[in-house]
């Protein structure tokens, strides 16, 4: 705490970082361990997180994303930790915006094409144990893996990913679009090896 | 009534948005993010188009198994009492 802060506004200070950052800690915890896919680096990601959050408090603005703006430290601590580690490498080739929407043959996907003879509502999906899925994500390249649990399993809309992440919309619609069909096709190659359903035929494949 | 349910068994389109735009609108859709009105437009195709409405179950059951993969995860009670432990001692 700042000398400068007397004691009810440092009470004050505390109820509402408790209210509106220390309520997601269970997401924190959930996108720390997507990141690191091991649970003592996560716990340690948690930690940090909160500390620079509550240093930076004062930087926060009321009312604005808490759960994005935690995950953006978060995945910056994360980042930090693995250019130390000199591990990173620049895990997928970015496209133009542009090309982050479906065009042409690709507005239809075509994993639901292969298996909508057989499984038109991809029903395969529920077959799959959670740890299976897990993995699935935690095997995604970092850029994907990171839209993807922000959006699919946190719920961020397009804006807050873009701000907490450093790209623009179109990146971000991008990343998801590419990394929401990987992890399809993982889900689908494990499910056909498991035997939870009939690989599709070649005609399926190519109609 | 009788005139979406003559569409859905047969697959037919209704005025709005085709099934085109709402194939190439489906994941935009789905994450919240088209503007009210194309939301309504491309909820009420899904909704009569026997050929679309399986595209938007198929997208819909993806994300729904991984978000229910992912609940299962929650921060420890260890792990959260450390945290607000160093907080207060960043406080003092």
């Amino acid at each position: 705490m700042s000398g400068t802060e007397e004691g009810p506004t440092a009470v004050r200070k505390r109820e509402v970082f408790d209210a509106e950052a220390v309520v997601h800690m269970d997401a924190v915890y959930r996108f720390a361990l997507r990141l690191a896919g091991d649970p003592d680096q996560a716990n340690d990601l948690v930690q940090e997180t909160y500390l620079r959050a509550w240093r930076a408090w004062d930087q926060y603005t009321a009312g604005t994303n808490a759960k994005s703006w935690l995950f953006t430290i978060c995945r910056n601590l994360f980042l930090r930790q693995i250019e130390r580690g000199k591990r990173h490498r620049s895990t997928v080739e970015e496209r133009s915006p542009r090309e982050s929407t479906p065009s042409g043959g690709d507005i239809v996907n075509p994993l639901w094409t292969a298996t909508s003879q057989k499984d038109p509502e991809g029903s395969f999906f529920d077959s799959i144990v959670d740890d299976q899925v897990i993995h699935a994500i935690e095997e995604l390249p970092e850029e994907y893996r990171t839209a993807v649990v922000m959006s699919d399993v946190e719920g961020l809309p397009y804006a807050d990913i873009a701000e907490a992440t450093g790209v623009p919309v179109g990146t971000v619609k991008s990343r998801l679009f590419r990394g929401r069909r990987q992890l399809q096709q993982v889900l689908y190659d494990f499910a056909v090896e498991m035997g939870y359903i009939e690989p599709a035929t070649n005609e399926e494949e190519d109609a | 009534m009788i005139i979406d349910w003559v569409r859905k068994l047969f697959g037919g389109q209704p005025d709005g948005v085709t099934c085109e735009e709402s194939l190439r609108l489906l994941q935009e859709y789905i994450d919240g993010e088209l503007d009210h009105l194309t939301a309504s437009q491309v909820e009420e195709h899904f909704r009569v188009c026997k050929a679309c409405w399986p595209h938007l179950n198929f997208e819909e059951r993806f994300r729904d198994r991984l978000r229910r993969a992912s609940e299962r995860d929650c921060c420890p009670e260890e792990v959260r009492a450390r945290v607000l432990a160093a907080i207060d001692e960043v406080e003092d």
